[in-house]
């Protein structure tokens, strides 16, 4: 089922505008993670669609059809609550089997139909269960079941992880997200964890204080983020305020040709990736300082001051993290920069660094004067 | 630790004092009595009358309180309206009325010579010195109990099963019935036998107004009132011990209510 | 014009019945009543209500209900709230049979608690035999009322302050002796300003019921002016004989009273709204409004 949602707005009785004139489409089949931080407007437009939340203007289309008028009930909607929402007084069975009661389903087929699911969510043997009597991971398992139970055109869940720890969050990720490629249901997810909307959708929608920031697959929105905020919420980065001084920026020994006028306002944004060390050597044009290096398993982060107090974080590899000290001298190389004008507007993405960093030359261990 | 001795003791003679004796004295005097005495005195038709009266009038105030109640309570916590606040505030006020009082404005509006009793008079219904009074009366002091039973019970279960229910296609009728009720049954029985322990002792509104006429608006506490002020101590302790042992078993259901709603919310 | 949404309209219906049926109900069964009340106690003017607040015996009675519910408010408080102590953190023989009679005096009807008093505290009995040779009139005087009130009142305090304590556990106080205080530091300073709400609570609630008390206070002490006639005793006399116009002036300075309290009750105790009635279901608090109340009021 597409979707299609045109200048959407929400404003709640309080007078906070929870959604602000939102436009934009999502294509059959795929997943789509709504990504933002709490307060961007995320769940409102995933209840907007869902009938739950009425909107103050604008309209919702799925596969062509206005809904936005329709209540929950007639839209044809799965929905996984971020509490689950499951019904405490029905056992695991009489919670999935729900939607086809409403149906009218006769009681072989309910039957059949639960059991086959309760197969799929791998809970086979809980049927007698209720709620109180299942761990976060089940739960959210056969809320799942209840909300695919009708064969609904769309699927949405709010925060479907949010409540299940750390370890078994990634395994019900990569479940959920094979579940849904296999039964190929169109899918919105609303989550405030970048990790897990880069890993299992098709689609990344920021939301932003009530707006779209940017729509795009995960590769664009990690490469190419339209504003400093997408950058920095997806992924990590150095960011520097400056102006433009004879086309370049105007950061002292980060000094980077630009293509913006003199004297304008522009953001830098530099992922601590795309920093590497070199050893110290008098002709590198950037030279540093370590303050800190703090080990993360797969890299180290490295914390560095550059002459005019400037600081910067760089990720580099275990090998090389590990002979790095505090008061080290090395050198930098930026691979890769981005600037933005003023306010948020994409200008440049610029590419400065020929000189590819060798791989073979990794610092030998000590050598930092 | 002598702190905690004298505590001790002084609680066990305070419940002693003033729970167990009491208690203690009505059955003793009662066995002083007799067991055939007071059985035949319970078997009296005026007694149970008074006991059956007593009874038609409590099942009348649980069904309609009950179905009220939950109507109010659902008013107050999922549709709220502006003056939503005084609505909450009018449903305590039974609470502060003192019974008589409660019976006596009853009297003032329905009674022979109100506006609203002599019409109805001259339809051939009595309100006041008649059952309907009696309920009146009843139906004003049980009124809080379940709304007030309810309306927490309701907040802390929230929206969410309804919002999942029609999310799988139910209507709100389907929604009520199957979601929403059995979500706060346990809260409905315990408002129910909340209403039914003060609808059974029930006394100083239904005083006022029922004109305590023997065999015809004489319910249980009104007997036991009229044979102690006989000096019949007879009946008045076979109906009192009746009313008592009623009251321990509904503190019992309200003891298992308890633990089961706490037991749920572990 | 943008379509309205069906949704929307369907679901204020449903309200807005719900809202008339209630309001409805409400309205005849309670708040008529009391405007009739108000209407005919003033339905002569100032001078019935006047002439009603100058007749001694209903001076009398009310000045005697107050002090009275007054006397029991503090006897309750004290013993109450004692008792709870020691029902939370003693471990005592018996201590889950007497925690379930607390509620006991509630279930009993009120005319079969004052026979249980007069029985006990009665000429015949051995108790009032006793205190009578003495000299001291308990039935059919004072003492009786009061302890016809503290009979039952008896669950209010005790109520209001036990799941206070029960929450606030042991580690309060052990913080307390490790930082050094002393046995009655610690109950002054850490464990009385914490139950102090629901002491507060217990009392106006005890306080109020004791004031309206009728059927327990007419058995015990019957109906003997300017001795035990209590103001509901006084106002059941003077409806019987048809003295309406002082039975109204007092019903409504009794009424004012109560709802004066059940105001301070409410709105002053604000975190024991509900009363105790309320805690023994609910003790996981209410108003957990959470993720709920971001979004609009929300339909059956």
């Amino acid at each position: 089922m597409s979707i299609e949602v045109r200048k959407l707005s929400k404003i709640f009785a309080d007078g906070h505008r929870a959604v602000q004139d939102v436009s934009f489409e999502l294509l059959e089949g795929e997943m789509t993670a709504f990504l933002g931080p709490s307060g961007g407007g995320k769940t409102t437009m995933l209840r907007m669609i869902a009938g739950l939340e009425t909107p103050s203007s604008g309209e919702i289309y799925l596969s062509g059809r206005r809904v936005d008028y329709l209540p929950p009930q007639e839209r044809q909607i799965g929905f996984v609550f971020q509490n689950y929402a499951l019904f405490k007084h029905m056992n695991v069975f009489e919670n999935i089997a729900f939607g086809l009661r409403v149906q009218k389903r006769n009681s072989a087929y309910i039957r059949e139909r639960v059991s086959e699911l309760l197969r799929r969510v791998d809970l086979k043997g809980l049927e007698q269960r209720l709620p109180d009597q299942l761990s976060g991971g089940q739960r959210q398992r056969v809320a799942l079941a209840r909300a695919l139970a009708t064969e609904p055109r769309l699927l949405l869940l709010d925060e479907p992880f949010a409540a299940i720890d750390a370890q078994l969050r990634k395994e019900l990720r990569a479940w959920v997200r094979n579940l849904q490629k296999e039964m190929g249901i169109t899918s919105i997810f609303v989550t405030h964890d970048q990790q897990e909307a880069l890993e299992i959708a098709d689609r990344i929608v920021v939301f932003k204080q009530g707006q779209v920031e940017q729509l795009g697959t995960p590769q664009e929105v990690y490469n190419s983020p339209q504003t400093p905020f997408v950058a920095g919420f997806v992924g990590e980065i150095n960011r520097y305020q400056t102006g433009v001084k004879n086309g370049f920026t105007d950061l002292g020994v980060l000094k980077f040709p630009i293509k913006h006028q003199d004297g304008r306002n522009v953001i830098v944004v530099i992922r601590p990736e795309d920093v590497s060390l070199v050893p110290w050597s008098a002709q590198e044009d950037i030279q540093a300082m370590v303050l800190q290096t703090t080990f993360l398993g797969e890299f180290f982060k490295v914390d560095l001051e550059l002459a005019d107090l400037i600081r910067i974080t760089a990720h580099v590899p275990k090998s090389q993290g590990i002979g790095l000290h505090p008061k080290d001298r090395v050198a930098l190389r930026i691979k890769s920069f981005k600037t933005f004008d003023g306010l948020s507007q994409l200008e440049t993405v610029f590419d400065p660094t020929r000189r590819a960093v060798q791989e073979e030359s990794i610092f030998p261990v000590g050598e930092a004067v | 630790m002598n702190l905690r001795i004298g505590l001790s003791s002084f609680t066990y003679l305070w419940f002693l004092l003033m729970l167990f004796g009491p208690i203690g004295a009505l059955i003793w005097s009662a066995y002083g009595e007799g067991a055939s005495a007071l059985w035949r005195e319970l078997l009296r038709p005026e007694a149970i009358f008074a006991l059956k009266l007593t009874l038609l009038i409590t099942a009348i105030v649980v069904v309609l309180n009950t179905l009220f109640g939950i109507l109010t309570a659902l008013l107050i916590v999922r549709h709220p309206f502006p003056g939503v606040t005084i609505l909450n505030t009018i449903v305590d006020l039974p609470f502060a009325v003192s019974p008589v009082i409660a019976g006596f404005m009853l009297v003032l509006l329905y009674g022979p010579n109100s506006l609203i009793g002599a019409f109805t008079g001259q339809m051939g219904f009595k309100i006041i010195f008649a059952l309907p009074g009696m309920i009146l009366a009843t139906l004003f002091v049980t009124f809080p109990f379940m709304v007030r039973e309810l309306v927490p019970v309701l907040q802390e279960a929230g929206t969410w099963q309804e919002q999942a229910a029609h999310m799988l296609g139910a209507g709100n009728w389907t929604t009520f019935w199957h979601v929403t009720l059995p979500s706060i049954r346990g809260g409905i029985l315990y408002g129910i036998v909340l209403t039914v322990a003060r609808s059974l002792g029930e006394f100083g509104a239904v005083l006022v107004v029922s004109g305590n006429l023997i065999k015809q608006t004489q319910s249980a506490t009104l007997y036991v009132y009229q044979a102690a002020a006989d000096f019949n101590s007879a009946g008045a302790y076979s109906v009192s011990i009746l009313l008592c042992t009623i009251s321990v078993i509904i503190l019992v259901l309200m003891e298992t209510l308890k633990k089961y709603g706490e037991g749920k919310r572990a | 014009m943008r379509e309205q949404p069906l949704f929307r309209r369907r679901y204020d219906l449903s309200k807005m019945v719900m809202g008339s049926v209630v309001i409805g109900y409400v309205l005849l069964l309670i708040l008529l009543p009391i405007g009739q009340l108000v209407h005919s106690t003033f339905g002569q003017g100032w001078s019935g209500f006047q002439r009603a607040l100058l007749n001694p015996s209903a001076l009398f009675s009310m000045k005697l209900t107050i002090t009275l519910a007054l006397l029991t408010a503090v006897i309750n408080t004290v013993a109450g709230t004692i008792s709870a102590y020691v029902l939370v953190r003693y471990p005592l023989p018996g201590k889950k049979i007497l925690n379930a009679m607390v509620d006991l005096p509630f279930a009993i009807p009120t005319a079969v608690s004052g026979l249980m008093l007069l029985v006990m505290f009665g000429p015949k009995s051995i108790l009032g035999g006793a205190l009578q040779a003495k000299g001291i009139e308990v039935v059919y005087a004072p003492p009786g009322i009061v302890l016809a009130m503290i009979f039952v009142t008896f669950p209010f305090v005790i109520r209001s302050v036990q799941p206070i304590l029960e929450d606030m556990g042991v580690e309060m106080v052990e913080a307390a002796k490790i930082l050094g205080a002393g046995r009655w530091q610690t109950f002054f300073r850490v464990v009385l300003p914490t139950i102090l709400p629901g002491i507060l609570s217990g009392f106006t609630l005890t306080f109020s019921r004791a004031l309206a008390e009728f059927g327990s206070v007419v058995m015990v002490a019957g109906n003997i002016p300017y001795k035990t006639q209590t103001a509901a005793v006084f106002i059941y006399g003077e409806i019987e004989s048809g003295n309406l116009n002082n039975a109204g002036t007092v019903s409504l300075l009794l009424l004012i009273l109560s709802f004066l309290l059940l105001f301070y009750q409410n709105y002053l105790l604000n975190r024991q709204r509900f009363g105790w009635w309320q805690r023994l279901l609910a003790k996981a608090g209410m108003g957990r409004k959470g993720k709920n109340s971001e979004f609009e009021n929300w339909a059956i």
